[in-house]
C-alpha cells in the first residue's frame, strides 16, 4: 500500500491508497467528524457508504465538489476537503472539467456487482446476452467482499466477455419506464486531485435494457436510544469493516444487536484485535440455527451475551465521544453501564428499495426479515439478493428502539442529518398525522441529502409503534430520482456553451461572418441583424441599409425562409383548405401570398406559394413556423384527407434564396441575367422565371416584402455563396447594399405588412390584422367555422392599427401597453387599451412610428393614446406606399 | 437535378476531415453527392412503374437500404460505378434515393402516367461519414438508437435527432456509418461529434 497526502479541514493526513476519506480520517484517529447542522453535537463517521448522515464534506481541491460523504471519496495525492455541518457551497469559479454522455443498449442491465448481482450477469452472458453491470463502489463484490469472502473467480472472469460491460464508480441514479435507466460513471477524481479538461469527470449513461436486474442490496439500519448520535457510534458492518481496513483507534467494542449479522460484526471486530465486551441482543430466544450460527462462534471467543436486552443511553467525554453506553432489560431490571471505545449497532437490514420504487414497485413488509423488501412481479424486471430479502437467516427481531421517557427522546436520534428525534415524531403523531408522507414533510425526516437512507424505515417502524399500527399497514416511503447528488454538469454533458442548442446557418453565411454582421437569433438560425461600416452604430446602418432598398438597390439573404415542395393532383385542394384564400385558381408560373389559420381560426402562418406546374407546388412559410408547418399538412393529409393524393416534401434547406430590392433591382437583375426579359410587363408582379443567374440555374420570383419593386432568386444551396458573390461582384457599380434583419422589419413596417410571431401570438383572427380581403367567402378552409363564434366575430376585438408619436424621435418600447390620452403620465393602475407589436424608427418618414394591438382598434383611428408622459396618433397601420405604386419600379 | 458542374459550389462543412483511416476515428464530409426524394404509394401501380424504371426493387420496410451498383466505397480507393442508385426507406411510403445514376430522369417518365413525387433534395442535406474501430462508442455519445448489429445491421437505417439536428444515419459497412444531416444543422452536429472522439483518437 502507498501512501497518500490530503488535505482536511486544514491539517495534512497521510492515508493508504484505496482509502474512501472516511478510512483514512479513521486510520489518524479522527472521530469527531463535524458538528451537526442544527444542534451543534459532535459527530462521527456511521456508515461505510452513501447512506452515511454525518460525515458531509466539500471537496475543495479539482472540480469542487460541495456536500459528498467522505465515506465515498477516494482519497488521492493532493486531495483537499473540509468538513460540514450540513451545508456546503459551489466554487465560485466555473467548472471547466468535461463531462459528457453516452448511450447504451442491452439485453440485460445488472444493477449491483455483490455476489447476486455477478451471478445473475454471468447467467445472462453465458446466454449470449449483451449484458451491462453497474455498480457504485469502487470495488467488486459488495457486501462479500467488503466481509472478506472469495468471490468466485469464475463470477469475476464473466465481467471480462466481450458482450459484457462492467462499469464500477458507476451509480443508477434513475429507472424509467421501457427498460430505461440513467447512471452516473466516476472517472477521475479516483484517479487524480487536478481538474480533469480531457477525459470526462462524470460520465452519464442513458441505458435502455429489455430486462432489469436489481441488485441493489441493503444497507444496515441504526437503532434508537438517548444520545445514539456520538462520535465512536457506528453502524456494525461499519465498524467491522473500517477495523478490518487497519483502523486501530477502538480498543474495545459493545456491538447492540437485533440480528445475527451483529454477532458476525462482533467476531470480525475480536478477529482483528478489538475485545468486544458484550454483544447485547434484544432477542432471548433464537432458533437452532442461529444459536449454531452466531451465538455459540460468539460465546466460544468468550463475548459476554447479554440477552433481552438493549441500548437505552450513551456517554460521553469533554468532546462530547462515546464513552459508555447504558445497557437496559426492563424486565430483568438490567441496567448496567459498560465503558467503551465503540459501540457497533446492528439494528437489522434495510434493502436499497430506491430503483424499485421509481418504476412502480411497490415493497412488501416482511415481518420474518424486519425489512421492506422487493419481490418483482413484472416480467422485464427481477429483484435478487437482499433486495429481495436474502437474508432471512440473519433472524432479525422487528425492534427500532427501547422505551424513552421525553428528556431521552429529546436526544434519540431518528434522522441524523435533519436532527430530527424521536420527539419530534411524537409530536407529529401528536397533531393527528399517521401518514409517514405527512409525518416525512412535519418533521423534514428523510428530506436531507441522504434522503432517508438510515432514517426511513426506523421512522415508519416508530411510528407504527406510537399509533399501534403494523408496518405493512403504514406502507413505505416514496422515493424518487436521482438515488445521489448528482452535479447539474454532469446531466448536461457537453450541451454546454456553443453545443448547447443547435446553430443553424445558410450556405451564404461565410460570407455575413466576413462582412462583420452582428446576428441575430431567430429560432434556432442565425441571420444577419445588420452590416455595419466602419463607425456606424445600428441605428445608422439600417437608416443607410432602408434608403438603399428604397431608393437603390440592397440585397438580402432570405434562405432561411420555410419551404415545402407539394405534388399531386390534388395539392390545389389541398392548399384551398390550409389557406384562408383561394389557391387552385392560381396560373402555372404565378406566387400568391397565403395566410394559414388553426382550427381556432386564429392566423397560424403565411408565406408565398408558387405553382410550379400544373401539379406541383412550392410552399414558403415563416423561418420559424417551418417544421410546424410541416407537420400541420402531414397530419391533416394523413389523418383527415389520406384519400388526397398529395406528397409533401421539406427543402428549406435545398434552395438558397437571395432577395434584391428596389428600384434599381431590374437593372441588378438584367447585369446578372443578360437573356431575361425583366421589363414590367415581361415580368409581371408574382410572376416566375427560370432563367441563368450569374451562370446558375435559378428560379426568379418577382416578390416583395418591402413594398418595393424586388426579385427573390433561388438557386440550389450548392450556389447559394456564388450567386451572393456574383450580386456583389456585379451590383457594385449600382451600390448594391446588403441589409439585414432588422431593416427587413423596418421596410415591411412601414408597409405595414405583419409578421406572423410579432403581431400576432396565436390569438388574432384575419380580421383582427385588418386581412379581411384575404379569407374566401366562397370556400371552406381550416379555421373557417370558428369565424362565427361570437367572441371571435365581435367588432370590438383587439386591431391591428398604427401610431405616430407626437415626439417624431420617440420609438415607442415594443411590447409597451398605452392608454386613452386622458391618463397621461398617470400612476398606475390606469385601464389599458392596447400594445405595441412593433416600432421603430423610420429614415423614410424621418419620424418613429409603430404598429399596436388596439381595443377596438380601427374605430379609434385619430384618436389619441398615452404610453406614459408620451403621447401617439392612431392610424392605419401603413405608413409607405399606400398605393402600392413602388412595387413596378 | 442541379449537377456539380462548377468549382463554384460549396458544402456545408467545405469537405472537412477530422482523425483518419488509420486512427480509431475517421470523420469526413462526403460534399455535393446528388440525392432525390421519393414519395409513392408501396400498394399503388406506380411503385411497380418506379421500380422498373429504376431497374430495383425498393423495399417498403422502413429503415431498409437496397443498393444496385452501389457498393460501400467509403475509405476505399475505388471508383463508383457510374449508374449506382442506394434506395433507403425512411417512411411507408418515403424513399431517399442516392447513386451516381441520374435518377431524377429515371424517375420523371413515370411521374406522367402516376402518382408520384420526385423532389431534388441534394442540397437539403449534407453527408458525414463516420468510420473506425470506435465508430459506435463514439455514435454512442450522441446517438440514443441502439447501434448494435443485431438491430441495426449493415444496410439498416434511421431518422432521429443527433445533438438535436435531424437526421439520418446509415450503417453502410463494418464499422463505417453515413449521417446525413440537414445542411443548416451541419456544422453544430460536425463539431459535437469532434467533439466526441477526443478521448478515442
Amino acid at each position: 500500500m502507498s501512501n497518500v497526502t490530503f488535505k482536511f479541514d486544514g491539517v495534512d493526513y497521510v492515508g493508504q491508497a484505496g482509502d474512501s476519506l472516511a478510512t483514512a480520517l479513521l486510520r489518524n484517529g479522527v472521530l469527531h467528524f463535524t458538528d451537526s447542522t442544527y444542534r451543534d453535537r459532535p459527530r462521527g463517521i456511521m456508515s461505510l457508504w452513501v447512506d452515511e448522515p454525518n460525515a458531509l464534506v466539500n471537496v475543495d481541491s479539482g472540480a469542487g465538489e460541495p456536500m459528498v460523504p467522505a465515506t465515498t471519496v477516494e482519497i488521492t495525492e493532493g486531495l483537499v476537503a473540509r468538513s460540514l455541518a450540513g451545508i456546503g457551497d459551489l466554487p465560485d469559479t466555473r467548472d471547466i472539467s468535461r463531462y459528457d454522455r453516452a448511450y447504451r443498449h442491452a439485453d440485460v442491465l445488472v444493477v449491483g456487482a455483490g455476489l447476486a448481482g455477478l451471478t445473475e450477469a454471468k447467467k445472462y452472458a453465458d446466454k449470449g446476452k449483451t449484458v451491462i453491470i453497474m455498480d457504485d463502489q469502487p470495488e467488486v463484490g459488495g457486501h462479500a467482499k467488503q466481509c472478506g469472502e472469495v468471490i468466485p473467480p469464475e463470477l469475476l472472469a464473466s465481467l471480462t466477455l466481450e458482450n459484457v460491460t462492467h462499469l464500477q464508480r458507476t451509480t443508477v441514479i434513475g429507472t424509467y419506464d421501457q427498460g430505461y435507466a440513467v447512471a452516473v460513471e466516476r472517472r477521475t477524481d479516483h484517479v487524480s486531485s487536478k481538474v480533469s479538461t480531457d477525459v470526462a469527470r462524470i460520465r452519464t449513461w442513458h441505458v435502455r435494457a429489455k430486462h432489469t436486474v436489481l441488485a441493489t442490496g441493503a444497507f444496515q439500519r441504526p437503532l434508537v436510544f438517548a444520545n445514539n448520535d456520538r462520535p465512536g457510534i457506528m453502524l456494525s458492518h461499519a465498524a467491522a469493516t473500517y477495523v478490518e481496513r487497519g483502523v486501530s483507534k477502538f480498543k474495545t467494542a459493545v456491538v447492540v444487536t437485533v440480528d445475527n449479522q451483529g454477532y458476525t460484526d462482533a467476531i470480525r471486530l475480536h478477529k482483528s484485535g478489538v475485545r468486544v465486551l458484550a454483544i447485547v441482543d434484544i432477542r432471548k430466544k433464537l432458533s437452532k440455527a442461529s444459536i449454531k450460527l452466531a451465538r455459540k462462534p460468539a460465546e466460544k471467543l468468550g463475548i459476554r451475551i447479554l440477552k433481552g436486552a438493549t441500548a437505552l443511553d450513551t456517554n460521553g467525554n469533554l468532546d462530547g465521544i462515546l464513552s459508555s453506553v447504558v445497557v437496559t432489560d426492563p424486565k430483568s431490571g438490567l441496567n448496567e453501564t459498560i465503558s467503551t471505545d465503540l459501540l457497533a449497532i446492528s439494528g437489522g437490514w434495510t434493502p436499497t428499495v430506491h430503483l424499485a420504487t421509481y418504476i412502480g414497485i411497490k415493497p412488501t413488509w416482511s415481518n420474518k426479515r424486519a425489512a421492506f423488501i422487493v419481490r418483482s412481479k413484472v416480467k422485464s424486471i427481477s429483484a435478487v439478493g437482499m433486495l429481495a430479502g436474502d437474508f432471512v437467516e440473519l433472524e432479525p427481531a422487528v425492534y427500532f428502539g427501547t422505551e424513552l421517557d421525553e428528556t431521552q427522546a429529546l436526544v434519540a436520534f431518528v434522522d441524523h442529518q435533519r436532527d430530527a428525534t424521536l420527539r419530534d415524531l411524537r409530536r407529529a403523531v401528536g397533531a393527528g398525522m399517521v401518514s409517514i408522507e405527512h409525518v416525512k414533510r412535519y418533521t423534514a425526516i428523510g428530506t436531507a441529502h441522504d434522503q432517508g437512507k438510515t432514517s426511513g424505515t426506523l421512522t415508519m417502524g416508530l411510528i407504527g409503534n406510537l399509533v399501534g399500527l403494523a408496518l405493512d399497514e403504514i406502507g413505505s416511503l416514496t422515493f424518487r430520482p436521482p438515488y445521489i447528488a448528482v452535479p447539474f454538469a454532469a446531466l448536461a454533458g457537453r450541451e454546454r456553451g456553443l453545443h448547447t442548442e443547435p446553430i443553424r446557418t445558410t450556405s451564404i453565411h461565410p460570407w455575413h461572418i466576413a462582412a462583420g454582421a452582428p446576428m441575430e437569433d431567430v429560432g434556432q438560425w442565425k441571420r444577419p441583424w445588420f452590416f455595419p461600416k466602419p463607425g456606424e452604430d445600428l441605428h445608422a446602418a439600417v437608416l443607410r441599409e432602408c434608403r438603399a432598398a428604397r431608393n437603390g438597390v440592397a440585397v438580402m439573404d432570405a434562405s432561411t425562409l420555410g419551404k415545402i415542395d407539394i405534388q399531386g393532383k390534388d395539392a390545389g385542394e389541398f392548399l384551398d383548405q390550409i389557406y384562408t384564400n383561394m389557391f387552385s385558381t392560381l396560373k402555372v408560373g404565378m406566387s400568391r401570398y397565403g395566410l394559414m389559420c388553426g382550427v381556432d381560426g386564429m392566423v397560424f402562418d403565411d408565406g408565398v406559394t408558387t405553382r410550379l406546374g400544373e401539379n406541383h407546388w412550392l410552399m414558403t412559410t415563416t423561418t420559424g413556423g417551418a417544421a410546424k408547418v410541416m407537420d400541420w399538412l402531414e397530419e391533416w393529409l394523413q389523418t383527415e384527407w389520406p384519400h388526397l393524393e398529395v406528397f409533401c416534401t421539406s427543402v428549406t434547406e435545398q434552395i438558397a434564396t437571395v432577395a434584391i430590392v428596389g428600384p434599381k433591382s431590374r437593372d441588378l437583375l438584367a447585369m446578372l441575367s443578360p437573356g431575361l426579359d425583366v421589363s414590367k410587363e415581361g415580368f409581371a408582379f408574382m410572376e416566375n422565371k427560370y432563367a441563368d443567374v450569374a451562370g446558375i440555374p435559378a428560379r426568379i420570383a418577382r416578390i416583395s416584402f418591402s413594398g418595393e419593386l424586388a426579385y427573390e432568386i433561388n438557386v440550389s444551396a450548392w450556389y447559394g455563396l456564388e450567386l451572393w458573390n456574383k450580386v456583389m461582384e456585379l451590383g457594385a457599380p449600382l451600390d448594391v447594399t446588403p441589409y439585414g434583419t432588422e431593416s427587413l422589419h423596418v421596410l415591411r413596417a412601414e408597409k405595414g405588412f405583419v409578421i406572423v410571431g410579432q403581431e400576432t401570438d396565436g390569438t388574432q383572427t384575419p380580421d383582427d390584422l385588418g386581412m379581411d380581403w384575404i379569407v374566401s367567402k366562397k370556400k371552406d378552409f381550416i379555421g373557417k367555422r370558428s369565424f362565427s363564434r361570437s367572441d371571435t366575430s365581435r367588432p370590438d376585438r383587439h386591431q391591428l392599427v398604427g401610431l405616430l408619436p407626437d415626439t417624431s424621435a420617440f420609438v415607442i418600447p415594443e411590447g409597451s401597453y398605452f392608454a386613452e390620452e386622458q391618463h397621461k403620465g398617470a400612476t398606475p393602475p390606469i385601464p389599458h387599451i392596447g400594445y405595441v407589436t412593433s416600432s421603430y424608427f423610420s429614415g423614410e418618414l424621418n419620424r418613429s412610428f409603430a404598429m399596436a394591438l388596439v381595443h377596438n382598434g380601427r374605430a379609434r383611428i385619430g384618436d389619441r393614446v398615452a404610453i406614459g408622459n408620451e403621447t401617439a396618433v392612431i392610424t392605419e397601420p401603413i405608413f409607405v406606399d399606400k398605393e402600392n405604386v413602388r412595387r413596378d419600379g | 437535378m442541379v449537377k456539380v458542374n462548377s468549382t463554384k459550389a460549396t458544402s456545408s462543412l467545405g469537405g472537412a476531415v477530422h482523425g483518419g483511416l488509420d486512427k480509431n476515428i475517421y470523420l469526413a464530409e462526403v460534399p455535393n453527392t446528388p440525392g432525390i426524394d421519393l414519395r409513392v404509394d408501396p400498394t399503388s401501380p406506380a411503385f411497380t412503374a418506379v421500380n422498373q424504371a429504376l431497374g430495383l426493387f425498393l423495399n417498403p420496410q422502413v429503415g431498409s437500404v437496397v443498393r444496385k451498383n452501389a457498393d460501400c466505397i467509403v475509405s476505399q480507393d475505388q471508383q463508383p460505378s457510374a449508374d449506382g442508385i442506394s434506395a433507403l426507406c425512411l417512411g411507408p411510403d418515403w424513399w431517399l434515393l442516392t447513386g451516381t445514376a441520374d435518377i431524377a430522369s429515371l424517375l420523371r417518365p413515370v411521374q406522367d402516367t402516376h402518382h408520384i413525387s420526385i423532389v431534388d433534395v441534394s442540397a437539403q442535406r449534407t453527408k458525414i461519414e463516420i468510420y473506425g474501430p470506435k465508430v459506435k462508442e463514439i455514435l454512442g455519445h450522441v446517438w440514443e438508437q441502439d447501434l448494435r448489429d443485431s438491430t441495426f445491421p449493415i444496410d439498416a437505417c434511421t431518422q432521429g435527432l443527433m445533438a438535436k439536428s435531424p437526421v439520418i444515419l446509415w450503417h453502410c459497412c463494418e464499422n463505417c456509418y453515413l449521417i446525413f444531416v440537414r445542411s443548416s444543422f451541419a456544422q453544430h452536429l460536425w463539431d459535437v461529434i469532434a467533439d466526441a472522439t477526443v478521448e478515442y483518437l
